[in-house]
């Protein structure tokens, strides 16, 4: 449900502009989930607004967000494991 | 098998990684295809997903509901808020600049009142402690006729240094609370010459014997020059033990008041004893003296008319002495 909303929240976050506060958030989603929806709206926002036949910028870099979190997860979160 | 369990674990959440970003990788690159080769249909369904967004940000922005209608006004009565805080801020230093260049107004008027002629006005540009020791800089030097020991008033008669260095265009004064300053001061209360010493920062000291009386507001001057009143005690230390006492004597105007001064066109001539005597009874005379505009001081002569008649109840302008009764 959280998930959800917060989606919601950051697509709310693109129609009005506010990218400083778009950039955060997204960051903080990318790191708790595993955002692939982030890409999908990288590429929802390159077609709507730029066309379909444009390049993808948007999509790429939410792309490479989510790679990137991916490969630092395990260094940045601080876990407890039973052995 | 603990350890080969948690090393085929280990081995598992990486490989799940690096799977689940080439997943990632190969998806978009598909879609990214598919998008140029189908591209109305990603575009109807872009469309249809930025459809519900799109219409709530219309709706609060544009529509005439309440709801929306209470958001955009609420919105636009707080930026009118904050740039009337604004306006009544930039406001307030408009005021608060004309008060100022007002008050500079009326102190430069009642400086030229009280400036004689053969004295020049001269605006501080420096003063203690952005000056070592009791010394001040004004903007007058001897392009402007300013001479070396020339004195230095603080409005009409108060004396607060001389002339030490003159520049082409500016002039150190030397105030006579210098550390190493001395002049000869007269006090008025128990009507005795002695020296005063600088003590700096404004304050002069005077040191008179024990058993002579001076006191909080006792005036004194410096009858060097002309009109030399400095100032008034406002404070004593006497210790019954000691065979001094001391009178610390501060101007009016403290020096990081002192704005504007007036330089005089003639330095400080050495007066003999008799010359001084005779500057304090002059300053002694006129010392109560309160130069006021004409038609408001009423003297018998002011009021007499040429017959001398009485002017009203018990008011009579007649020069003649009663008579003597025996």
């Amino acid at each position: 449900m959280v998930r959800i909303m917060l989606f919601i929240t950051l697509t709310l976050l693109v129609q009005t502009g506010w990218w400083w506060l778009f950039v955060p958030i997204g960051i903080g989603y990318a790191f708790r989930y595993t955002a692939y929806e982030l890409i999908a709206l990288g590429f929802m926002v390159d077609w709507y607004f730029g066309g379909v036949s444009v390049v993808p910028l948007y999509g790429l870099l939410s792309l490479m967000l989510v790679i990137v979190m991916e490969w630092l997860k395990p260094a940045l979160m601080v876990y407890t494991e039973p052995v | 098998m603990q350890k080969f369990s948690s090393i085929r674990r280990g081995n598992s959440r990486r490989t799940s990684r690096t799977k689940r970003i080439s997943v990632a990788v190969l998806v978009v690159g598909v879609v990214l295809v598919l998008s140029l080769v189908l591209p109305r249909l990603f575009s109807v369904a872009t469309q249809v997903f930025w459809y519900p967004f799109t219409a709530t940000y219309v709706w609060l922005n544009e529509s005439s509901g309440s709801l929306p209608a209470y958001f955009r006004d609420r919105r636009e009565l707080v930026g009118q808020i904050n740039d009337l805080r604004g306006e009544l801020a930039s406001q307030s230093g408009t005021d608060l600049t004309i008060k100022r260049l007002q008050t500079e107004n009326t102190e430069f008027r009642n400086l030229i009142g009280a400036v004689p002629g053969e004295r020049q006005v001269a605006r501080v540009v420096a003063r203690p402690p952005q000056l070592p020791y009791d010394v001040v800089l004004i903007d007058r030097g001897a392009r402007q006729g300013v001479v070396a020991s020339a004195p230095v008033y603080l409005g009409q008669d108060q004396l607060v240094g001389f002339v030490s260095t003159v520049n082409p265009d500016t002039s150190l004064v030397t105030l006579v609370t210098h550390p190493d300053f001395s002049a000869t001061a007269y006090i008025m209360g128990p009507d005795i010459f002695t020296l005063t010493e600088g003590v700096g920062g404004g304050v002069l000291r005077v040191r008179v014997p024990q058993g002579l009386l001076i006191k909080q507001g006792d005036v004194v001057m410096l009858p060097a020059v002309d009109a030399g009143v400095y100032g008034s005690i406002f404070a004593v230390t006497s210790s019954p033990t000691q065979p001094e006492q001391f009178g610390y004597v501060e101007p009016a105007v403290p020096l990081q008041s002192l704005f504007y001064v007036s330089v005089g066109s003639e330095p400080i001539v050495t007066k003999s004893f008799v010359e001084a005597q005779q500057v304090v009874e002059a300053v002694e005379s006129k010392l109560l003296r309160v130069e006021l505009p004409p038609g408001v001081l009423v003297t018998p002569q002011s009021t007499s008319t040429p017959d001398g008649t009485p002017l009203g109840e018990g008011v009579t302008a007649s020069t003649t002495p009663p008579p003597v009764v025996e």
